[in-house]
């Protein structure tokens, strides 16, 4: 009888073990799956474009001077300029995808979604921006 | 045949315990889950190369919004908003107060735990979706962490 309990509370425990086991799977699963969903929702998906532009080009309207510092903290301007540079086509240009976020800051400080964005300027060549939503 | 029924309010016992330690045993692995996925995402984030920032902007005034006031103990728990607002990194934008009453006062490279931990300690209110605004020596700001 003690042995027929025994047993009894084993198979319990087992199916215990097993059902704390796949629960534990299950939410881990539908979290991350729905995470991977949520965070893929960001707004319209947006792209910087910069294309280099002569210093003639530029009459008289107003340009920002980059520091490699500035470079440093907008990474995506910064990988923008990258490609741009090294596009083999003319004229030399790339767009490049960011958040929403990182284009509200890049409005604020380069005013790149604004009404006659002002030009770029790094390294002795200019750039004019455009941001592109699709 | 009572001597049989005396076992009765054991067995009832027996298994109103055996469904509370399954209730329990279920809430247990239910948070483990949770912790356990929260874990994996932030782990195969990190290792996805990505480069979070944290950016920090300085409002003129601070409207309608929350303000919140930083204290020493805001800059030791997040050393980048330090090095944003008052130290290295912090590197104001040429376009000075660009097409509005905000300007990017700076930036940082973050960790994407602390992007997180930055988002829930000063992003927007889950509802309205407003920034609380942190004031800190007479000027407001505004905190935005990117997720890559």
């Amino acid at each position: 009888m003690e042995s027929g309990n025994n047993k009894r509370m084993i198979a319990v425990g087992a199916l215990a073990f097993i059902g704390v086991v796949i629960l534990v799977a299950a939410v881990v699963l539908v979290y991350t799956a729905l995470v991977a969903l949520i965070t893929g929702i960001d707004g319209l998906p947006q792209e910087l474009t910069v294309e280099v532009v002569g210093e003639e080009d530029l009459q008289n309207a107003p340009v920002i001077h980059l520091t490699d510092r500035d470079l440093k903290q907008h990474p995506v301007l910064a990988s923008a300029i990258r490609e741009a540079n090294s596009n083999p086509n003319m004229p030399k240009y790339a767009s490049v995808p960011m958040t929403g976020v990182e284009c509200l800051v890049l409005t604020e400080s380069c005013g790149v979604y604004t009404k006659g964005a002002p030009y770029l300027e790094y390294d002795g060549v200019y750039y004019a921006t455009r941001v592109l939503l699709h | 045949m009572e001597e049989d029924r005396k076992p009765e309010p054991g067995n009832q016992f027996k298994t109103v315990g055996l469904i509370l330690a399954c209730v329990l045993a279920g809430i247990v692995a239910v948070a483990l889950g949770f912790m356990l996925a929260d874990a994996l995402i932030l782990y195969a984030y990190e290792s996805s190369g990505g480069q979070p920032m944290l950016y920090v902007m300085e409002r003129v005034e601070p409207g309608e919004n929350v303000v919140v006031r930083l204290t020493e103990k805001d800059f030791v728990d997040h050393p980048a908003l330090d090095a944003v607002i008052r130290g290295e990194e912090r590197n104001p934008s040429a376009w000075e107060w660009g097409s509005s009453d905000r300007r990017v006062i700076g930036g940082a490279q973050v960790s994407y735990a602390e992007s997180r931990a930055l988002q829930d300690a000063y992003g927007p209110d889950r509802e309205t979706w407003v920034y609380p605004h942190l004031e800190y020596e007479g000027a407001y700001y505004m905190v935005v962490t990117t997720w890559p």
